[in-house]
């Protein structure tokens, strides 16, 4: 059992339904120690108190099972999508039922000869996991009594659930078009912008200029190499990209509302993408405004995974260069 | 309709399981169900191969169709099982009606098989696996029911092995795990052990008086030479139990009564043979016989008003003459191992007695005989009246001859006195003449015993004053040499060399207390025995056998006296001790366990030691029968030859082998000493 992995342990272990199992217990063993102690017959009494003693252990021996067991979370992928199903593996000490609760997800068995043992998730929201809440439960040894406890088991890192796509005609009056805005960075410290800088050749031919490291060798412009006796590249003039679409996901608290909305945010921003355009993407994590680019659909799943309703923000406060208020984006029209 | 939906939910098939382990250990537990009632007897031999095979069958049939239940079974099972119920109450309703209610364990095990079997044949799922399972816990409970020894337990370690196995296969089959975790429930069954301890340790013991039948059964069926007598007064050569000798053991164990007099002039070693065991609520003197008329060596009990009952079970027994009656009622039952006398045992005075047979004997003084000897295997329940008074009630008795009239406590009116030998006198028509009955006039015992309870006020105290004397200048031994024919043993006990056994200890109270005009006589039996606490009954052994007194006081009956328990151990012979327990050692010792392990053992010492000496290498072995050739012909190996030389040796006197035995011998040096091995030693070999 590897120690590096972050274990957990059942707390608050109850029975499950176990009013009919101990009545039926109680009665069979007060039916058979009657008949017994009044039969006057002394094995049959020995076997009652077998009985008894296998029938307390199969019953109690489920809470012995989870007092005693371990859970870690051995991987995990950091993304997903609600509605398709995940994977992480669960590894266990004993052999225990393992039914993942948020997100939820079928039951498995984890633990025993499986290591580690795999359980499936299936979310229906989107959202950002640290932890999985689940059920474990066990019936050890015998399978007499079921007992459960609830354990939030921390995964190795955030997953993050990007919403369905939705439908794009869906999207409402949060998202904002700002035409010639120019290049927008993240206003927030919290914001996790994953655009990259890269080089990019594109535009007219302008020229020629010296090779640089880095430089792709189809570019080599062969008739100056000559010319000059150095390698020489050619040059483009690089346009001035294209302003930058500001989307603001400003997600009510009804959580199916919610959904249904990031899930149109989701839609629109993978259509624009696809078409070439570039998106600003501005949501609201733990209630603040995070505002970037996101350079794909992926990117923008995850941001709309962590994406909450607006919290007690004033736009006027955190007004700035390239600061997009989502007042400005609702009069603004839907982008096409 | 919610109740026939959760009813049709509840039948509905289970998914089917495919554990073989699981299936296995039930139909192993099952068939320990089934042995266990064929070793109990409550199974016939045919029915218990026939059910063993049925079920084996079954649970294969069940296992292969899992998947797909054959639709035509379940209707023939209902039919099988409808059938066996018809057959149960008819067997039950027969029982009733001919007064064996009693036996119904025997039905009950056949139809719990038969319901087991025909069950067998439909088990795809899990829960109908766990129904058989909990079935051979239900067979098992019935063969309890009727096992009496320790035994049992061989069925009870087997099935508990198989079952937990079950159960904890059936958790691994619930929980996807390809096979049970076997160290989890070898914890479990630790666990389920400790609670089993815990639970036999404080549960209390069962108590057999509330049961609605009693049982009782005879086996054997001996005949009786004098039907109201004692088996052991004839000479029919297949009595149950026949008078000891002073060189042999009878069938009961030895001792010198139960089948005939009650012969004091010595005691036979008995043994730890095992003679009956009792279930009762409370451990007492076991009562087999009492003897009123002393000779001076033995005791009899020529039982003139013996009467005849002849109600049938349960028979009730009349009060015997001059008791009182009352007291706390016990329940006894008896469960003989070997044949014994013709004698009911019970607890103080008999109330009533469940006996498979439709007469028995009462003598006077209370003994119950059979008029059929009792075999092996033979069991009887008596309803005992144990009328012990407290030591505060009996000394309310005065001293001396005196009697009163056996009337309710508060009512007693003192009978005229009679001083003079011998006493005599009636109460409400009893007659004391044989109670207080001497062979001849002990007068150096008579005036020990006045001497010794002079100043006594009351019988309770002439009577403890006696026990106390005996107790301070007696000793008792078993070995001691046997009285000589006519030599009377109390006095001989009383005033020889004062060391005894209970026989002679009880016999010199006793007629000290006749001397003195106190009723008293001699009682024989068993003492309680060891207590098992797993079968809940008093194992009785031979050695078990005891004497004691039973004394009359007026207004509370016969009260019985151990003045054995008062006597010290003789000092013994440190050499006799010795070899009595080294014999008593080696008979203890169980002949086929020990003489398994010791065959065992010296099996595995052969072994041993002809590995040992068995050549390792081709080259040793071919040197030993070179130098057995040797030895055959008179010319043996010296220590400092090598096998070279010698073989040239032997060629020189066995001419006809010389090439055979240079070429072996240069081939086995070869293998033992050059580093390449010789090619051809199978060959030469």
């Amino acid at each position: 059992m590897s120690e590096t992995l972050d274990w957990v342990r059942c707390r608050r272990i109850r029975p499950v339904r176990p009013g009919g199992t101990l009545v039926t217990t109680v009665a069979v063993l007060l039916g058979w120690e009657a008949v017994a102690h009044n039969s006057g017959s002394g094995w049959v009494q020995a076997l009652g108190a077998g009985l008894a003693g296998v029938l307390l252990v199969g019953l109690g021996g489920g809470w012995f099972a989870l007092r005693g067991a371990r859970l870690a979370c051995s991987s995990s992928p950091a993304d997903g999508v609600a509605g398709l199903e995940l994977r992480i593996e669960v590894a266990a000490s004993t052999r225990v039922r393992v039914r993942p609760l948020e997100p939820p997800g079928p039951e498995a068995f984890a633990g025993g000869e499986d290591h580690p043992s795999t359980l499936v998730l299936l979310p229906t929201h989107r959202g950002a996991y640290g932890s999985i809440a689940l059920e474990i439960g066990s019936a050890a040894p015998f399978g007499l009594m079921w007992w459960s406890a609830r354990v939030d088991l921390p995964l190795g890192a955030e997953l993050l659930v990007s919403p369905r796509t939705g439908r794009e005609a869906a999207w409402p009056t949060h998202l904002a078009y700002t035409g010639e805005q120019p290049e927008v960075r993240a206003i927030t410290d919290i914001t996790e912008s994953r655009v990259g800088y890269h080089r990019h050749i594109g535009g007219d031919p302008a020229g020629a200029r010296s090779y640089e490291h880095g430089d792709e060798r189809r570019h080599v412009h062969w008739p100056a190499t000559a010319h000059v006796g150095d390698l020489m590249v050619r040059h483009h003039e690089i346009s001035v990209p294209s302003p930058p679409v500001t989307l603001w996901a400003d997600l009510p608290e009804d959580g199916e509302e919610s959904e249904r909305m990031a899930e149109g945010v989701l839609a629109t921003v993978s259509s624009l993408v696809s078409r070439g355009r570039r998106v600003m993407l501005g949501t609201f994590e733990n209630g603040a405004p995070v505002l970037a680019m996101v350079a794909d659909r992926r990117q923008a799943g995850r941001r709309l995974a962590r994406a909450g309703p607006k919290g007690p923000w004033h736009p006027h406060e955190h007004t700035g260069p390239g600061i997009v208020p989502p007042s400005d984006a609702d009069q603004a029209g839907p982008a096409r | 309709m919610r109740l026939f939906d959760a009813v049709r939910r509840a039948n509905q098939p289970g998914p089917p399981e495919g554990s073989a382990a699981l299936r296995l250990a039930a139909t192993g537990a099952v068939l320990v169900g089934i042995g266990a009632c064929l070793a109990e007897g409550e199974l016939s031999t045919i029915d218990a191969l026939a059910s063993g095979v049925l079920l084996c069958t079954g649970m294969l049939f069940s296992h292969l169709t899992r998947e797909r239940p054959v639709r035509w079974v379940k209707p023939v099972l209902a039919a099988v099982m409808i059938a066996a119920f018809v057959w149960f109450f008819h067997a039950v309703s027969s029982a009733t009606t001919t007064g064996q209610a009693g036996a119904l364990e025997a039905p009950l095990a056949v139809l719990f098989v038969w319901i087991q079997v025909a069950h067998s044949f439909d088990v795809p799922a899990r829960r109908d696996i766990a129904f058989s399972l909990a079935g051979s816990a239900a067979l098992m409970a019935v063969a309890a029911s009727e096992a009496l020894t320790l035994r049992f337990g061989l069925f009870v370690v087997a099935w508990a092995l198989l079952a937990l196995t079950g159960l904890g296969a059936s958790w691994a089959s619930m929980s996807h795990a390809r096979r049970p975790a076997m160290r989890q429930v070898a914890l479990a069954g630790a666990g389920a052990l400790s609670i089993t301890a815990l639970a036999v340790l404080v549960l209390p013991a069962p108590k057999p008086s509330s049961r609605l039948v009693f049982p009782s059964s005879l086996a054997g069926d001996l005949p009786v030479s004098d039907p109201g007598g004692l088996a052991g007064n004839g000479t029919h050569a297949t009595e149950p139990a026949r008078a000891a000798t002073p060189s042999g053991a009878t069938r009961v164990g030895g001792f010198l009564g139960l089948a005939g007099p009650l012969d004091t002039a010595l005691r036979p070693s008995l043994g730890n043979e095992v003679v009956m065991r009792v279930r009762a609520q409370r451990p007492t003197y076991w009562i087999g016989e009492v003897y009123d008329h002393w000779n001076g060596q033995s005791w009899s009990d020529p039982h003139p008003g013996t009467r005849e009952l002849t109600s049938g079970s349960p028979f009730q027994i009349p009060l015997p003459t001059g008791d009182t009656g009352g007291g706390s009622s016990d329940l006894q039952t008896f469960y003989l191992t070997v044949n014994g006398p013709n004698l009911v045992f019970h607890a103080s005075d008999a109330l009533e007695v469940w006996f498979p047979e439709r007469d028995l004997y009462v003598t006077s003084n209370g003994s119950i005989r059979t008029g059929v000897g009792m075999g092996a295997g033979t069991v009887y329940t008596v309803l005992s009246s144990v009328n012990q008074a407290t030591p505060a009630e009996l000394e309310t008795v005065p001293a001396g001859p005196s009697a009163y009239y056996a009337s309710p406590p508060g009512q007693r009116k003192a009978l005229p006195e009679s001083t003079k030998h011998p006493f005599t006198f009636t109460v409400e028509g009893f007659a004391f003449s044989q109670d207080l009955q001497l062979p001849r006039a002990y007068h150096r015992a008579s005036a020990l015993a006045r001497r010794v309870t002079h100043g006594a006020t009351s019988r309770y105290a002439e009577v403890e004053d006696l026990i106390g004397w005996i107790g301070a200048h007696t000793h008792y031994s078993l070995d001691i040499p046997p009285l000589k024919p006519g030599q009377d043993s109390v006095n001989e006990f009383l005033f020889g060399n004062r060391t005894g056994f209970c026989e002679q200890i009880a016999t010199s109270l006793a007629v000290m207390l006749r001397s003195l005009g106190i009723p008293a006589r001699v009682a024989a039996g068993y003492v309680p025995g060891s207590y098992d606490p797993i079968t809940d009954l008093w194992q009785v052994e031979a050695k078990d056998a005891h004497a004691w007194v039973q004394v009359w006081f007026p207004g509370f009956g016969w009260q019985s006296f151990d003045p054995t328990a008062v006597v010290p151990l003789a000092n013994p012979s440190p050499g006799s001790v010795l070899l009595h327990q080294a014999i008593d050692g080696l008979k203890r010792i169980p002949p086929v366990p020990t003489g398994s392990v010791l065959g065992v053992l010296g099996v595995a010492a052969l072994l041993y030691e002809w590995r040992r000496r068995r050549p390792r290498t081709w080259a040793e072995r071919v040197a030993r029968d070179i130098e057995r050739l040797g030895r055959r012909s008179g010319r043996p190996r010296r220590p400092a030859e090598t096998l070279s030389e010698y073989a040239t040796e032997l060629s020189a006197i066995l001419p006809e082998e010389r090439d055979s035995l240079l070429e072996r011998a240069r081939r086995a040096e070869q293998s033992a000493y050059s580093p390449v091995k010789s090619p051809s030693r199978s060959t030469t070999t």
